[in-house]
């Protein structure tokens, strides 16, 4: 059985390449509360109303949780970069742009930034990616809003080594 | 009878260059818990949710997604960090050593490593803390640097 594509090995990304991926997500309450305690985030202003009204003018309502935002992000680019990685090795350059509230449907791009032979892993290579997230603006043909962008960098199956044990799942 | 308001938190003239912090409780990892992050954000890799997969791949368990791993690592610094401080502005160096699997339980220590007033938000430092994650075993599984906006103990008259 075979469980992941055939058309995201290492092999399929090519530097310079942008992925503009069609799902996007729209944070709900229970995303940024449940996640936000459950990581043991004890920041008041992801969870209390009243508290975020206070820290700075301007904000409507809870904040969304900044960690939360990156991992939103990184699981928007994932099927189409990251569904024949093995792992992630890391991430870099992250920065928050403007903030979230619930409701805000987070959109990602990714742009292709290097393919690498890996020294450990014979069988996969090092794809490096860049990341941009964002939500769309209010106004028909409004631009873009930046979100979140950030580096991330992952190992990706090679296909000359995996395409027939892929299949044996 | 005594009546107490427990304060929790450090503002920007705690964070003195070197100071280490090592964070409160660790916690538990379970695999519930990464198969839900991992869904809920659309992180479709099996490897995060399909038991047979992942040991197929070599491993023992699922992996727990490192999203979640930074979630919970940055969450336990956030008492010491920025509970009482804004938004958190990067994150840099961010590194996966060693895999998480589902019962392995999470401990986090910081260490300041930059600290500067704000020149265009008074009353506001800006701090950076670089931070280990680390297993049961003593296992670095992250570390990161995070850059975030420290309230200063000492406000401007008339800010916010």
């Amino acid at each position: 059985m075979r469980l992941t594509g055939t058309d995201n090995y290492f092999e399929d990304f090519v530097v310079g390449d942008v992925y503009l991926h069609v799902r996007g997500k729209t944070i709900t309450e229970a995303d940024n509360t449940i996640f936000t305690l459950s990581s043991l985030n004890t920041a008041q202003a992801h969870v209390n109303t009243e508290y975020s009204r206070e820290l700075f003018v301007g904000y409507p309502e809870r904040l969304v949780n900044g960690a939360f935002t990156v991992a939103l992000a990184v699981g928007l680019t994932a099927q189409d970069i990251a569904e024949n990685s093995i792992a992630d090795v890391s991430m870099t350059d992250i920065r928050i742009a403007s903030s979230l509230f619930h409701g805000d449907t987070l959109y990602a791009k990714s742009t292709i930034l290097a393919t690498d032979d890996s020294d450990d892993h014979a069988d996969c290579g090092v794809l490096r990616y860049r990341i941009d997230a964002f939500k769309k603006g209010r106004e028909a043909g409004a631009d873009d809003i930046p979100v979140m962008s950030g580096e991330r960098t992952i190992l990706v199956k090679r296909r000359d080594a995996w395409k027939e044990r892929d299949t044996t799942y | 009878v005594t009546t107490r308001t427990v304060q929790h938190g450090n503002l920007y003239e705690d964070f003195e260059l070197g100071r280490v912090f090592e964070h409160h409780w660790g916690r538990t990892i379970e695999a519930s818990e990464s198969i839900a992050l991992s869904t809920q954000t659309l992180n479709f890799n099996p490897l995060y949710f399909n038991r047979e997969y992942a040991k197929a791949l070599g491993h023992p368990d699922v992996c727990v997604n490192p999203q979640w791993v930074w979630m919970v690592v940055s969450g336990l610094t956030v008492e010491d960090l920025s509970e009482a401080g804004g938004p958190f502005l990067g994150v840099n160096d961010m590194t996966f050593p060693h895999p998480v699997y589902p019962g392995d339980t999470l401990y986090a220590s910081s260490t300041v490593v930059e600290a500067r007033v704000s020149a265009s938000r008074p009353g506001w430092g800006i701090v950076t803390w670089a931070t280990v994650g680390r297993n049961q075993r003593g296992d670095i599984v992250m570390q990161y640097q995070r850059t975030n906006l420290a309230k200063m103990r000492q406000q401007p008259e008339g800010g916010e």
